[in-house]
């Protein structure tokens, strides 16, 4: 415990060398691979990659939300800092604890956000009950002063009528409202971390903007942790403070949002910042793409899971002195240059680390990292 | 809401007005006539007399004088018991099966919502694959074996009830659970797959994420979904049930309606047989309106499209 308290004195909520496997067809397929992520107080941390990558899954594992079996967590630690508002409880690890142990951390302490709030609010409860019910699950508060907090609550997230609101079913809101309301929801118990699970993925670009401005409001306003899961390069420049960058399973790049924009330094990072579209003064230049898709999590290529998608590989590999340089023994003191060996070579070379190459900026690639030593 | 009504009474009013078309076709096809039943012969004199009187020897006569009885509630002078209309019969024997029908949908849902429940929680467990099988069974088996099967246990072996007839509380029990049997494998089966679906739905991640106990995440945020299609059940089946079972009143030797279908078409009886249809159809009418409306209230969102 010592060791996690000193860990956690910035931190509120910290994710250690998290593996999830799934079984599929009976066979155990590893879906996400020793990811750590570390959430400070108030700030907003970005999860971004493509669909499949692993970050929903991530981000459900924190509550514990991943259907067991087929998922199967099969490492690490999810730690939450002590609370701040009482005393008794100490630094605790998601991952052990008991089911009502973990229902008073469930919305009391860490809230969800989900994709898609047509789907994730209930269908046939209104939204004020649902609000109500978050609120009186963690406070003993009677149904009218839950009742008056769902309302101010509701009049927190931006909904012009809370009153009416408070009575409509989900089918009876837009879009943008639904948001609101889980939103609202998810405050209900006045929790420390918030993950918001592609938020606003299911909204039109209006309404986006709006509701990421209203995170980044109530954000602000409450001190709240936030991991924001989502593969939009926009609401990350927009919203978070901090950028983990995730493909196939593993983090590539990690750093803060400017530093990221800045001097993005894994391939994959720089293939996704090309992916957006620019409006320039310039004539209309093709959009760039990263051929290929995200590897599925049961067919994995060995090595660097990026590799047969990565530029910086496939041009080495059409080097002609490459192979000269791949029976070169290497040196002690630098990094084998791996990517940069026969294609035989790459996948026998194992998984890239995520190293440190300047104060905060992580990257696991054996070219980046081995340009910065 | 006061429009939906309106337009379903309508449509109900002409549903029942096709059935009794469609039946009275049949009725008037079948060969024979209610004064030919029986050893002794009548008179060709008197037996035209008496379907004269009675407008049976013109079809269009017939229909219409019936129809305009039975809009008023009265269907006429049945021919099979004397000194009896059937308004008579059908008031002595609604009561009885109507008794029995609602006892049976009771326990049917009563025990068939649970287990269907429980089975959805616990798929694949040692309890779900029992309760499939008793549903296989519950469809399978027809009312006079389990009826006999119970009547032997409960009322011969054990004592326990008793082996038939009518009057006291206690003739109710059996028939009741016999007339339950196969309904309750329906809502077994309809409750279990609903559950399936709800339970993997995302808002019951949601209600999880909330910090909701299970049991509250059952049962509060995944029935009330998963229970809608048993009510659609529920219309048809409850007047199915209260308008008797003839198999269930012949094992138990009870005086239900049921048994006025089939002996009033054995005895081309057919005030009685009309009569008894058009109560059962309206019965079926009433129920899914009832349905409808209990849905309505149940999902907003079906409330809202009326």
């Amino acid at each position: 415990m010592t060791e996690t308290a000193t860990i956690l004195e910035t931190s509120v909520l910290e994710i250690q060398d998290l593996s999830v496997s799934f079984d599929i067809n009976g066979r155990r397929v590893p879906v996400v691979e020793g990811v750590s992520l570390v959430i400070p107080r108030g700030k907003t941390v970005a999860l971004v990659g493509e669909s499949g990558c692993g970050k929903s899954v991530t981000a459900l594992s924190v509550l514990r939300l991943l259907p067991e079996p087929p998922a199967c967590v099969d490492s690490g630690r999810i730690l939450l800092a002590a609370s701040t508002a009482s005393s008794e409880n100490g630094t605790v690890d998601l991952l052990r604890l008991r089911d009502a142990a973990l229902r008073h951390v469930r919305g009391a302490r860490v809230a969800m956000v989900f994709q898609e709030p047509l789907t994730a609010l209930h269908p046939v409860m209104p939204a004020g009950a649902q609000i109500v019910e978050a609120i009186q699950l963690h406070e003993n508060v009677s149904q009218r002063d839950a009742k008056t907090k769902a309302i101010a609550l509701l009049d927190d997230v931006g909904i012009d009528k809370p009153d009416q609101c408070f009575s409509a079913y989900t089918h009876e809101l837009s879009g943008g409202m639904r948001q609101r309301v889980m939103i609202a929801m998810a405050l209900a118990a006045d929790p420390e971390v918030l993950i918001a699970d592609e938020p606003t993925t299911a909204l039109d670009s209006v309404v986006q903007a709006q509701i990421l401005d209203l995170l980044a409001k109530l954000q602000a306003a409450r001190g709240l942790g936030v991991l924001m899961i989502t593969h939009d390069l926009g609401v990350v420049s927009r919203v978070a403070d901090e950028v983990s960058v995730m493909y196939a399973g593993h983090i590539v790049e990690h750093a803060t949002t400017q530093e990221l924009f800045a001097n993005p330094q894994h391939p994959y990072t720089v293939g996704l910042m090309q992916c957006v579209p620019r409006i320039t003064a310039n004539a209309p230049t093709r959009l760039t793409v990263i051929e290929g898709s995200v590897p599925r999590p049961e067919s994995k290529p060995a090595g660097c899971a990026f590799h047969p998608r990565c530029l910086l590989a496939r041009q080495r590999a059409s080097e002609p002195e490459m192979d000269t340089i791949a029976l070169e023994p290497p040196a002690t003191t630098s990094v084998p240059r791996r990517c940069a060996q026969a294609a035989s070579t790459i996948t026998s070379s194992g998984t890239p680390e995520l190293r440190e190459i300047s104060t905060g900026h992580f990257v696991a690639c054996w070219e980046t990292a081995d340009a910065h030593h | 809401m006061t429009r939906m009504l309106v337009r379903r009474l309508l449509a109900g009013l002409l549903t029942i007005a096709c059935i009794y078309a469609i039946t009275f076709t049949m009725v008037v096809s079948i060969p024979g006539n209610p004064f030919q039943q029986g050893q002794h012969r009548l008179s060709s004199d008197v037996e035209s007399a008496l379907l004269a009187r009675y407008h049976m020897d013109n079809n269009w006569l017939y229909f219409w004088e019936f129809l305009r009885g039975a809009v008023r509630l009265d269907f006429g002078p049945t021919f099979t018991y004397a000194d009896w209309t059937c308004n008579q019969i059908i008031a002595a024997s609604l009561p009885i099966s109507m008794s029995i029908g609602l006892a049976a949908m009771l326990i049917a849902l009563m025990v068939g919502v649970p287990i269907g429940v429980t089975s959805a929680v616990r798929r694949h467990s040692w309890l779900d694959i029992s309760a499939t099988t008793l549903i296989l069974t519950g469809i399978s088996l027809p009312t006079f074996v389990t009826g006999s099967a119970l009547l032997i246990a409960v009322g011969v072996k054990l004592q326990l009830a008793p082996v038939g007839g009518w009057g006291t509380l206690s003739h109710l029990p059996l028939p009741a659970i016999t007339l339950s049997l196969p309904f309750m494998a329906y809502i077994v089966r309809l409750t279990r797959a609903g559950m399936i679906d709800a339970l993997s739905a995302d808002f019951v991640r949601t209600a999880i994420a909330k910090g909701a106990s299970r049991q509250r995440v059952i049962w509060r945020h995944a029935l009330p979904v998963a229970l809608l299609p048993v009510l659609s059940f529920l219309g048809p089946a409850t007047a199915q049930a209260v308008t008797g079972s003839f198999v269930v009143e012949k094992v138990f030797g009870i005086p239900g309606m049921g048994q006025h279908f089939v002996n009033a078409a054995l005895n081309r009886d057919p005030g009685l047989l009309l009569g008894a249809v058009l109560v059962f159809s309206t019965l079926l009418v009433a129920f899914n309106i009832v349905v409808d409306l209990l849905y309505a209230a149940l999902d907003p969102r079906i409330s809202e499209a009326l």
